[in-house]
């Protein structure tokens, strides 16, 4: 089993990229790992590319997270979201809460400098 | 009198006749014992006295002879005389000094010498003077009295005896008359116990032979018994008890003509209901109606009106029984009658009100709903006299509203008034729209602290299962008041008729229509024909659901977008049941199918054994809230209403807790 999380430092962000599943058992360490990104003041690029299966509570912790980010002045992007992700983000009509990347480059050049 | 078979009955004539016998013969038995030593006590003593007395009197008579020459001459007839007068005495002897008989009721005896038996057995006896003696020899009694001279010179001796059987001949002749008063006795006990037992206990015959005929059923005929004895007082119990069981056995009867009334009644009023579900163009009109113990007043029907609209009745009868019932179905017949004639809800109900109240008992009065729905036109045109208000759905904005209006019910205020208060309503339907007519029983059943359902939590239930069509928003409906109640049955009839705008006039030819039954039918179809996967109640073996769908035949023809979102919803869907139902309660598990749908949908059936829960009633979330995606809850949810046609949880059914879950085989671009 690969492991779930995969933390890159990015030129303007750090750079998480979700592996497998993202699910109510492994939300709590991208919950952790993203906490710890906004409280050292830096950006955020969730890489969704290889989550093979979103249940509801992987919704509402990218949800909530870009929520917590917005309110900390710093910004989260999502960098391409594999299918189940974006019919789920889709479904729900979350586009606008969740600004979507087609790849990291894109999200970094998104980020404000 | 018949005597049941192998069993001996003991007579109570014959035991109060044994008992007496003996009690008498034991009482007469004793007391002629007591009585006969005292007879031989009194005779013995009786006659000791006479002998010694006629001892006494002898030597005083010889006294005189015996001073003279000759003294045999005088005291020989003397002798001969007592003997005559006394002839049970054996022994009369009178001797001289030298002891020769001088007198003796035999003359050979006189000259011979005499002596007293020398063993004779003396009695000691207070009555004795000097010199005499009372003695027993060998079978005889013997008084001996000196004869003496008036110087108090001895001359001679006077003896008197008798044989003792004499005194106990006396005494057996006393014994003989004993024996026949005890014999009398006997008779007399064997004799009056017969007679009057038998007189006492002729009635007990009466009595049975009553008691046999209520044992056949023949209450009518009383028991007739002059007694002034204790039986008296049964017989007239058992004539109570007789009238008080024909008054039973007549009020069952009656019960029972009556239960058999209200189940025809009952029978009628269902038949009376439309069958399934009606479809007319974009529109799905689907009824349910759930009927108390006692047979109801309330009905719906959904009837053909010309020009291909539909109209649609919900009413609900004051007063329950066959009386209810009555008016129902005349209400149900005015209403047919009418419907072509009269082409404005309103008018309609003006003249209905005006047909009933000619018949309607004063006090009874009917709550009515009518509407007429132009399919073509979307459009519904309704009046209501004095019925709940309509619960309307819009899908466009996810509102719930509550439509009441001024009618008053039918036949409350007579001669026309009802004219006054009804009018048309009508509403504009859109795609999803959602239109749900109900009576009494449906929001003002109460829960165990009395509270009422209430139409603000039907309105909340109505629109969390809108999305899910006519059969979601039934079954959502009646699994929230199971829960309201706690199962408990019904008190008053639950009607409820639901109208959704499906969007498209066509459909896709899925069924609509879902009760507790056919969702057990569906698991019945989905055990014959459709793939199943059992899963622990844990959260991460739900994450075998994705492998598993791969396998299933719809799945390996969807898109790759389709088929996530599947995943996601099932998982979604067990993953409520793992967490709400069984608590993740591993030891537990749930069954998943793939069921073969005729009718073109994807179709899903879980059953678990978990608690039954309330799905979540919460209107849909809105994500521009930025609380609402701070705490990111909720959303399986939407994500199951949105991704899927229709989602029913039926809990409670005999096999479990069923969900059916319905997708459309090709989503629409979002």
């Amino acid at each position: 089993m690969p492991e779930p999380l995969e933390v890159v430092s990015g030129a303007h962000a750090v750079i998480v990229r979700v592996i497998g599943r993202l699910d109510a058992k492994s939300v709590p360490a991208l919950l952790a790992r993203c906490a710890e990104v906004r409280a050292n003041g830096r950006n955020l690029i969730v890489n969704l590319s290889r989550v093979e299966f979103i249940a509801s509570s992987g919704v509402g912790t990218l949800l909530s997270v870009a929520e917590e980010f917005r309110k900390a002045g710093r910004t989260v992007r999502f960098a391409s979201p594999s299918t189940p992700v974006l019919t789920v983000i889709q479904l729900l009509n979350l586009e606008p809460f969740l600004p979507i990347d087609a790849n990291e480059q894109d999200a970094e050049r998104a980020i404000p400098a | 009198m018949t005597q049941p078979k192998g069993k001996v009955v003991w007579s109570i004539r014959w035991i109060v006749t044994v008992a007496a016998v003996l009690l008498t013969a034991g009482a007469v038995a004793s007391v002629g014992a007591v009585a006969e030593r005292n007879t031989r006590r009194a005779l013995t003593a009786e006659i000791e006295t006479r002998l010694l007395l006629d001892a006494r009197t002898l030597a005083l008579a010889s006294t005189g002879a015996m001073l003279g020459d000759y003294p045999e001459l005088t005291l020989h007839p003397l002798a001969k005389e007592l003997l005559a007068r006394q002839p049970e005495l054996s022994v009369i002897v009178v001797t001289d000094i030298r002891g020769v008989v001088q007198g003796h009721p035999d003359v050979r005896s006189l000259g011979q010498s005499y002596a007293p038996p020398s063993k004779l057995r003396p009695i000691e006896d207070a009555r004795l003077a000097q010199g005499e003696t009372l003695g027993e020899d060998g079978g005889t009694l013997l008084a001996s009295v000196p004869v003496t001279h008036p110087d108090g010179r001895r001359l001679g001796l006077a003896v008197v005896g008798m044989p003792r059987s004499y005194l106990d001949r006396v005494i057996t002749d006393a014994r003989r008359q004993q024996i026949a008063v005890l014999a009398l006795f006997l008779g007399a006990a064997v004799l009056v116990p017969l007679v009057l037992v038998s007189q006492l206990l002729r009635p007990i015959a009466t009595l049975r032979h009553g008691i046999e005929r209520i044992g056949r059923g023949e209450l009518d005929r009383p028991l007739v018994l002059r007694d002034r004895t204790e039986l008296g007082l049964l017989a007239t119990a058992i004539n109570q008890m007789a009238g008080e069981l024909q008054q039973a056995q007549a009020d069952l009867v009656e019960r029972e003509r009556l239960a058999h009334e209200m189940e025809l009644a009952q029978r009628i009023q269902r038949s009376l209901l439309p069958k399934g579900t009606a479809r007319a163009g974009a529109f799905l009109i689907q009824g349910y109606h759930r009927p108390a113990a006692e047979v109801g007043g309330d009905y719906y029907d959904v009837f053909d009106l010309a020009d291909g609209r539909i109209g649609v009745v919900v009413a609900d009868v004051a007063g329950k029984g066959l009386a209810g019932c009555l008016v129902m179905s005349m209400v149900f017949s005015l209403m047919r009658a009418y419907r072509d004639g009269i082409a404005s809800p309103a008018s309609l109900l003006t003249q209905v009100d005006r047909r009933l109240a000619e018949t309607l008992e004063p006090g009874s009065f009917v709550t009515l709903f009518y509407g007429v729905l132009d399919p073509n036109m979307g459009r519904m045109t309704y009046a209501s006299a004095g019925h709940n208000p309509l619960v309307q759905y819009r899908a466009r904005d996810r509102s719930v509203s509550r439509l009441s209006t001024r009618g008053i019910p039918i036949g409350a205020i007579r001669g026309g008034a009802i004219a006054t208060t009804l009018e048309d309503h009508t509403l504009q339907l859109e795609p999803g729209d959602i239109l749900v007519q109900y009576t009494d029983g449906v929001n003002e059943t109460t829960n165990a602290r009395g509270e009422q359902f209430g139409l603000e939590r039907l309105g909340s239930t109505v629109a969390a299962a809108a999305a899910g069509g006519t059969a979601s928003v039934i079954d959502a409906i009646v699994a929230a008041i199971a829960t309201w109640t706690d199962h408990a049955p019904p008190a008053d009839d639950e009607t409820i008729l639901v109208i959704a705008h499906q969007g498209t006039s066509e459909g896709d030819g899925a069924s609509e229509t879902l009760f507790s039954g056919d969702a057990e039918k569906l698991l019945h179809q989905a055990r014959a024909r459709g793939l199943a996967m059992t899963l622990p109640a844990r959260m991460d073996a739900l994450e075998r659901i994705g492998a598993w769908l791969r396998g299933c035949p719809p799945a390996r023809m969807l898109p790759e977008r389709d088929f996530g979102l599947l995943t996601t919803t099932l998982y979604e869907v067990c993953a409520n049941i793992v967490e709400h139902g069984y608590r993740e309660d591993s030891s537990r598990s749930l069954d998943l199918w793939w069921v073969p749908d005729d009718l073109g949908a994807t179709l899903f059936l879980v059953r678990d054994d978990g608690t039954p829960f309330t799905p979540d009633a919460a209107p849909d979330l809105d994500f521009g809230d930025p609380n609402v995606r701070s705490k990111g809850r909720g959303i399986g949810l939407q994500i199951i209403r949105r991704a899927t046609r229709q989602a029913t949880y039926v809990p409670g059914t005999r096999e479990g807790n069923l969900t059916v879950l319905r997708f459309p085989h090709q989503r629409e671009e979002a």
